[in-house]
């Protein structure tokens, strides 16, 4: 074994090792509780084991082997060193690998006006921000095409932001802009097709996001939105004109005792003009206070000049079924079943145009999943 | 194989033991610290302080709620006249600010005895006890609509 296999393996062994702790630790806390040291230090943390099998296109986690499996656990700590600042970081073990999502420090000026400063998560639609969070959602995983590896795939922002809320009457506003450096984490299957490795793409980028609360119990409204030009493209003295990236994105949820439903629709362009609409719509049910069904109709759709290859790799529709069971608002375990179209995020795992050519390519896919989420 | 499989394993034990029924809801009343000049709250402004919407008293002071553990009647009675949700609502609620980063839910005591040593320990909190539970040392006040 060489020094790099054995380091590789100890990381890897520290990466189990440490979801595996957050999972026990989760245990200790009895599913319910956060872990409160004091006043001023709370450790809370969020999980999830699940499995997976696709047929025809691997999808998602899931493989057509049926070996595909979700672990990942996470924990976030939070300080509250003086009453108007707070510190906050949240460290992931996902597989085999381990990473800091964010940690940043934020100073409330007011409640309608606090600033951060350090690596945020970016608030963009409903759930970019809790993308792990799998309590706060009716299937295992979020909608691939907004929250997946697509246009959109930033998860965290480096940089300054501002927030905060205001209260009108029975309305309610809240707020974030920022700006700084974000990492798309696009994955096409177009780009893997030219033999391109999927890598981050660095952007120098500023956005906000506002959302309405009406004076509807439940009721959320948002709008969302960033632009910004590729760091790997600015070069000094470059007269070139600037060609910008950019999301924008609708959201709407309604929340009550017993239904869930939420749309959201979001449109990216990119530098080279490739433009990509993706939508979803999702419903579920809780009744006899554990029982959730649930479905969701996911779209989504990439055009650009010149896009070579079959139609299908830039286009994707998911219509999944699920059913879940809740323990608790803290633990359920989840049941779904994915009918996929198209192979914008279903595809061979071994996509080349070798195998293009010889085997051709399935457009449906079909997916099962299991699989349980906590927090705490 | 069976190693692969532990997490799912655990967790599953994990919800069958923290599976709980809902109990029944008696009534609360509202206590601060003795020094606080409040008398009389708007329903609307308590729930507000208990989901952090608005976090300072009229005098800049940062308002300290505390809350009774999810398991709590007294707390399940709260939620449903107060913030006009369920304790499952407001814990979804929570866990949307908790995981985005943005904030912490208010301390939780376990029992009402807790809460009422931290109100008479905290010239800024705000809690709820039982109509039943002792007065001494905190001040009573009155939720208008």
């Amino acid at each position: 074994m060489t020094f790099k296999t054995r380091s590789r393996a100890r990381g890897r062994w520290l990466s189990r090792t440490a979801a595996r702790a957050v999972l026990s630790l989760a245990l200790v806390a009895g599913s319910a509780q956060a872990v409160e040291v004091g006043e001023a230090l709370s450790l809370h943390g969020f999980g999830t084991a699940g499995l997976g099998r696709s047929w025809r296109n691997d999808y998602l986690y899931a493989n057509t082997e049926g070996s595909g499996q979700l672990l990942e656990a996470f924990l976030l700590i939070s300080v509250r060193p003086t009453e108007r600042l707070s510190l906050s970081t949240q460290f992931g073990f996902e597989g085999e690998k381990s990473r800091l999502e964010w940690a940043f420090g934020e100073w409330t000026f007011s409640d309608a006006l606090k600033l951060r400063a350090g690596r945020s998560k970016l608030p963009f639609g409903l759930s970019r921000e809790i993308m792990h969070v799998g309590t706060l959602r009716p299937f295992l995983t979020l909608p691939g095409s907004i929250y997946g590896p697509t246009e959109l795939g930033a998860v965290s922002y480096n940089g300054v932001g501002l927030t905060g809320h205001v209260l009108t009457g029975s309305w309610a506003l809240e707020y974030d802009a920022y700006a700084g450096r974000m990492d798309l984490e696009e994955i096409s299957p177009l780009d893997l097709l030219e033999g391109e490795e999927p890598e981050l793409e660095p952007l120098a980028a500023m956005g906000a996001r506002l959302t309405v609360l009406p004076p509807v119990e439940g009721l959320r409204l948002m709008a969302s939105g960033y632009g910004g030009r590729s760091l790997e493209s600015i070069e000094p003295g470059d007269d070139a004109p600037v060609e910008a990236s950019l999301g924008v994105g609708f959201s709407a949820e309604y929340l009550n005792e017993r239904w869930l439903a939420r749309a959201e629709y979001a449109l990216s362009v990119d530098e080279q003009g490739e433009v990509a609409h993706a939508g979803y719509a999702e419903l579920a049910y809780l009744f006899a206070g554990h029982w959730q069904p649930a479905v969701r109709l996911e779209l989504s759709r990439t055009e650009a000049s010149g896009l070579e290859g079959p139609p299908s790799l830039s286009r994707h529709r998911d219509i999944a079924v699920g059913l879940n069971y809740w323990f608790n608002r803290h633990f359920v375990l989840k049941l779904a079943l994915h009918n996929v179209l198209g192979n914008r995020l279903a595809y061979p795992g071994d996509l080349s145009p070798e195998l293009l050519e010889e085997q051709g390519l399935a457009s449906r896919t079909y997916l099962g999943t299991f699989g349980a989420q906590f927090t705490f | 194989m069976r190693e692969r499989h532990l997490p799912l394993l655990v967790l599953l034990a994990l919800g069958t033991l923290a599976s709980a029924s809902a109990p029944t809801a008696p009534a609360f009343k509202l206590i601060t610290h003795p020094d606080n000049p409040v008398s009389t709250l708007k329903s609307a402004q308590v729930a507000a302080f208990f989901l952090k919407k608005d976090t300072t008293w009229e005098d800049g002071a940062l308002v300290l709620p505390v809350d009774l553990s999810e398991g709590s009647p007294v707390r399940v009675a709260f939620s449903q006249s107060v913030l006009h949700k369920s304790v499952n609502a407001v814990e979804a609620y929570w866990q949307q600010r908790i995981f985005s980063g943005r904030d912490v839910p208010p301390t939780r005591r376990a029992s009402e005895e807790e809460v009422l040593a931290y109100v008479r320990e905290h010239r800024n909190a705000i809690g709820y006890v039982s109509i039943s539970a002792p007065e001494s040392g905190v001040k009573v006040i009155s939720l208008s609509d």
